[in-house]
């Protein structure tokens, strides 16, 4: 996924409203992409996570590291 | 993967064998969740076994050797009228069950696996054996839709599912109050705003709100000051605590105080029991055992300040609805920071702007706009500030129908100061009439009365005085470390410079000045002037020069002309040699002519 980012991306809104389930991978996942973008002094934005995401977000205290945005 | 419903008489149980490769663990899971969900679990369960079954396939497919994969993995399901439990049998290595599961470090992208499956499952077990492991977990089941349950049973069950939906409901409630709690804080606040209230007080009033919905104990926040790299104290709930300003350096260093490494990394940063803060952390001294999040806020890329809320470690954490909330208030309170400061900035300059207006206005007036006159003798004078208010001046005094006593000085430094000792010098001169015939006395005088004033601001101010007897035809002058004068008079080759020794001004209390005395020749020109003229630059930086003014002024002795032509004349001069370049320096000059 790293890879698949442009040299110039910093600033990543990953719109969740529609995943129902996430592992500990996908996290693993996420926090890479949250330490790529800092690299660039950018940040990764979680939008409208689901219940059940948000659940484990924030049972993996992963809620404190992602800015979790609600529309 | 192949499939095999049966049923006990300990409960339905589903048990498959799926191949050691992550690409078969979803479908596996999925048929997990499908025979939960027959069995009537209700979906927040049936996603918690499905990710601790995932959690479980993961690892073990992870952990597996090349001879291990070669071997499926087994799941077994059991769902009984209680409970669920699920197992995962695979035949690798295995691993060491750690004895307690602690959460990685939140940069770490692994080790989250376990610490899920023990946070969601009720009991587990892992037995390790040589050749085949078991992972067992057990999870109570809560709700009991899909069975005929006893009479009793139903009663007791009835009502844990009411306690359990009250909770349900109370925590919704309580996000929604939340929720409603900042937005109506932040619209009351909008409208204090346009109460005279001060920032501090508006701070305070706001963050303790904040403290209350979301259930914290204290908040300490800091500013760092325009231009500066420190963060300030600006207020804090606890009166009478003594943090120290903390620099905000241009690298980071592991050790620095909490705050300064949340502004620098441009993250919050959390702090706990498990993650607590460095020994000389300003934040331990706040309340001892707390637990809380630093959040940094910014204005573009400026750092504005950090906000801190914390409680103490036997409440719960922050909840992410609550961490919204602190980062609504921080950034809401940021830019009215950021529109506070500019409104501070505005008037400001508005104020600074009208000062210089009134000193403007005082230079204005120590410049006459008409000059005394002698019979004879013409006068002009011309200044031009290189800023709004300068420290040149000239004046010429009249003390008899035959004599005036001429002045130009430079006062060192510009702007207001510098405008208040020329007022201060001209009123000291026209206040010592008795010397005006002795400028090296006057000059004397006039140093001993402002040396201690001039030398406690270190400032000095160069000076030439010329008493003109028109009668007599003669000129005393002398000058405290001022620019020649300069004489010239028709049909002399040369112009004549008259440089009295002298000390400027505040330099020593107790100085000689010296007179010296010259005839004033028939049709003869006297230019006094600052050295603003002669150090004055044109585009390719070459001065002007004492040179250039001497020859322009022995040029005007062809023809005769009045003094307020020779002053136009020589501004223009002026003006065209330093065309589109700015002012460096004041420009005066004081141009006598017969």
């Amino acid at each position: 996924m790293r890879g698949a980012l442009a040299e110039r991306l910093k600033n990543i809104d990953i719109d969740l409203s529609q995943t129902m389930f996430v592992d500990s991978c996908g996290l693993g996942a996420l926090i890479s992409l949250h330490k790529t973008a800092c690299t660039r002094s950018g940040a990764v934005r979680l939008l409208n996570p689901t219940p059940p995401v948000q659940q484990i977000l924030e049972l993996t205290r992963l809620h404190r590291v992602f800015e979790i945005v609600k529309k | 993967m192949s499939e095999s419903p049966c049923k006990s008489s300990r409960g339905v149980a589903l048990r498959l064998a799926l191949a050691c490769d992550l690409f078969e663990v979803r479908p596996a899971i999925l048929a997990v969740r499908g025979f939960l969900a027959e069995q009537g679990l209700p979906d927040a369960e049936l996603t918690t076994c499905e990710l601790a079954m995932a959690e479980a396939c993961n690892n073990a497919i992870n952990y597996a050797s090349e001879e291990g994969r070669a071997q499926p993995i087994e799941i077994e399901v059991i769902s009984s009228l209680t409970r669920v439990e699920l197992r995962v049998n695979d035949h690798t290595p295995g691993f060491d069950w750690p004895g307690r599961i602690n959460l990685p470090g939140s940069d770490s992208e692994r080790g989250r696996g376990l610490y899920l499956i023990r946070s969601l499952m009720d009991s587990t077990e892992y037995f390790r054996c040589a050749g085949e492991n078991s992972l067992r977990m057990r999870k109570h089941r809560s709700s009991q839709a899909g069975r005929v349950p006893s009479p009793s049973a139903n009663l007791e069950e009835l009502s844990r599912r009411l306690a359990e939906s009250e909770q349900i409901i109370g925590d919704m409630a309580e996000e929604l109050s939340s929720c409603y709690e900042s937005l109506s804080a932040i619209f009351r606040y909008s409208a204090e705003q346009g109460k005279a209230i001060s920032l501090e007080d508006f701070s305070r009033q706001l963050l303790s709100d904040l403290l209350r919905i979301t259930a914290a104990d204290w908040f300490v926040l800091r500013l760092v000051p325009k231009d500066q790299s420190w963060l300030v104290v600006f207020t804090a709930s606890e009166p009478g605590l003594d943090l120290e300003p903390l620099e905000v350096p241009h690298r980071v260093d592991s050790g620095l105080p909490a705050e300064v490494r949340s502004a620098k990394q441009r993250q919050d940063i959390w702090f706990d029991q498990q993650k607590s803060l460095e020994a000389g952390d300003p934040l331990r001294r706040v309340k001892p055992d707390s637990l809380g999040l630093v959040h940094p806020f910014y204005f573009g890329d400026t750092l504005i300040g950090t906000l801190t809320v914390g409680k103490t470690i036997s409440l719960v954490p922050f909840s992410a609805a609550q961490t919204n909330v602190v980062h609504t208030f921080a950034d809401f309170l940021a830019i009215q920071i950021v529109n506070t400061r500019f409104q501070e900035e505005q008037v400001n300059n508005l104020l600074v702007a009208r000062d210089l207006q009134i000193a403007k206005n005082i230079q204005r007036s120590l410049l006459m706009k008409t000059l005394p006159q002698m019979p004879g003798f013409g006068l002009a004078g011309y200044c031009e500030s290189a800023r709004q208010v300068g420290g040149d001046f000239y004046d010429v005094v009249k003390l008899s129908d035959q004599a005036l006593l001429l002045v130009i000085a430079d006062v060192m430094g510009k702007g207001i100061p510098a405008a208040m000792f020329a007022a201060i010098l001209r009123s000291l001169l026209r206040a010592l009439p008795e010397l005006t015939n002795q400028p090296s006395e006057l000059l004397s005088r006039v140093n001993r009365l402002l040396f201690d004033e001039l030398s406690e601001v270190d400032m000095f101010i160069t000076a030439q005085l010329v008493y003109v007897d028109a009668g007599k035809r003669l000129l005393v002058t002398a000058s405290a470390g001022h620019c020649p004068l300069l004489l010239a008079v028709v049909g002399e080759r040369a112009v004549r410079t008259l440089s009295p020794e002298g000390m400027p001004l505040g330099i020593l209390p107790d100085t000689p000045f010296t007179d010296e005395t010259a005839e004033l020749p028939r049709n003869c020109r006297v230019l006094l002037y600052t050295d603003g003229l002669t150090e004055a630059r044109n585009a390719q930086g070459e001065l002007f020069g004492q040179e250039r003014l001497m020859e322009w002024l022995k040029q005007t002795t062809t023809h005769p002309r009045k003094a307020e032509e020779l002053k136009d004349e020589l501004a223009a001069e002026l003006v065209k040699f330093q065309s589109n370049t700015s002012l460096k320096d004041d420009q005066t000059f004081l141009i006598m002519a017969e």
